[in-house]
């Protein structure tokens, strides 16, 4: 192991040992990816999410991803009420009058 | 001689049950869109609050007026909706080979690491900024259309409508192993989608 220059700040070359550490111990990035995601939809053992929290601290690629899904989940929960904030009418008219004919002959039989 | 006393009673359904017409006026354009925006296709939308009409104007009484009208014309509508989806899984092929294949996981290296260019960038404007766009909107809107049917309503169902893994599986017969997997690929899409077209303009640096 090279031994750092005396004027060079020390901490970079230590965290890029960790980070070498880390990134080798936990899982990949390819499998990190697929259980962030399943993390939203089951519970992960403590272990996993462990090592996960890990793996972000060094990956930046990870940890973006996991925020980017958060922001995905945030929007698609803001969709519907988005989607109706247009005031416009999309039924037509003629669905409309399909439906009453349809209740009008289901209330004779 | 006693004045004929006021009797208030309870409060009646909003609209009088002998003029289911009238639900159409106050509630159809609401269960359409609510129905628009999970099943996507007006076709389908129109057939499944036709369908929501009809039996609730048979169950009628059962009603009793627990919740609002419109609540409980929503709750047949979710059922329809979740009928229709299970369909969906017998008629057609859900595993849609196309979107299943790995070309947009080539994203990671021999050692299953991010790729630097292909790894996801620093998304600006930041959240809260970014869903104040139209544009940001837009992306969404059409990173969903893009989506295969079958991934799409799982992807609605859990996101959308926060409705528990187990509750999803149950509903479509599908193991919660197969629902982990097409909810993976809806979000890897999706992101990757927001990123190449809303996030990523022209001229933007890679950070």
């Amino acid at each position: 192991m090279s031994s750092a220059p005396a004027d060079h700040e020390p901490s970079f070359w230590l965290k890029a040992r960790i980070a070498g550490v880390v990134l080798l111990i936990t899982p990949d990035c390819r499998k990190v990816t697929r259980l962030t995601s399943e993390g939203r939809d089951r519970e992960l053992s403590f272990l996993t999410r462990t090592q996960l929290g890990l793996h972000r601290c060094f990956c930046k690629y990870c940890a973006r991803y996991a925020a980017q899904l958060d922001l995905i989940r945030d929007a698609a929960q803001h969709l519907p009420e988005r989607r109706n904030e247009s005031k416009q009418p999309i039924l037509t008219g003629d669905a409309k009058r399909r439906w009453k004919q349809a209740l009008r002959e289901r209330v004779r039989e | 001689m006693t004045q004929p006393e006021l009797v208030t009673s309870a409060p009646s359904p909003a609209t009088s049950p002998t003029d289911p017409g009238g639900w159409v006026d106050k509630h159809g354009e609401c269960l359409y869109r609510f129905a628009l925006l999970r099943v996507r296709k007006e076709e389908v939308a129109e057939d499944l609050v036709q369908e929501t009409l009809l039996v609730a104007v048979r169950t009628q009484e059962k009603f009793g007026g627990r919740s609002s009208e419109r609540s409980w014309l929503v709750g047949i509508l979710k059922n329809k909706i979740c009928d229709h989806f299970r369909k969906l899984g017998r008629e057609t092929n859900f595993t849609d080979s196309e979107f299943f294949s790995d070309a947009h996981l080539d994203c990671f290296d021999g050692e299953n690491h991010w790729i630097h260019e292909r790894g996801p960038s620093e998304w600006k404007p930041e959240g809260e900024e970014a869903m104040k766009r139209a544009e940001f909107w837009q992306a969404l809107e059409a990173g969903l259309a893009r989506l295969p049917e079958r991934i799409a309503a799982v992807f609605t169902m859990r996101e959308i409508d926060d409705i528990p893994s187990k509750e999803i599986c149950a509903t479509l017969n599908i193991s919660e192993a197969n629902l982990w997997v097409m909810l993976h690929r809806a979000r890897m899409a999706l992101r990757e989608h927001l990123e190449t077209s809303f996030f990523q303009g022209p001229g933007v640096v890679r950070l």
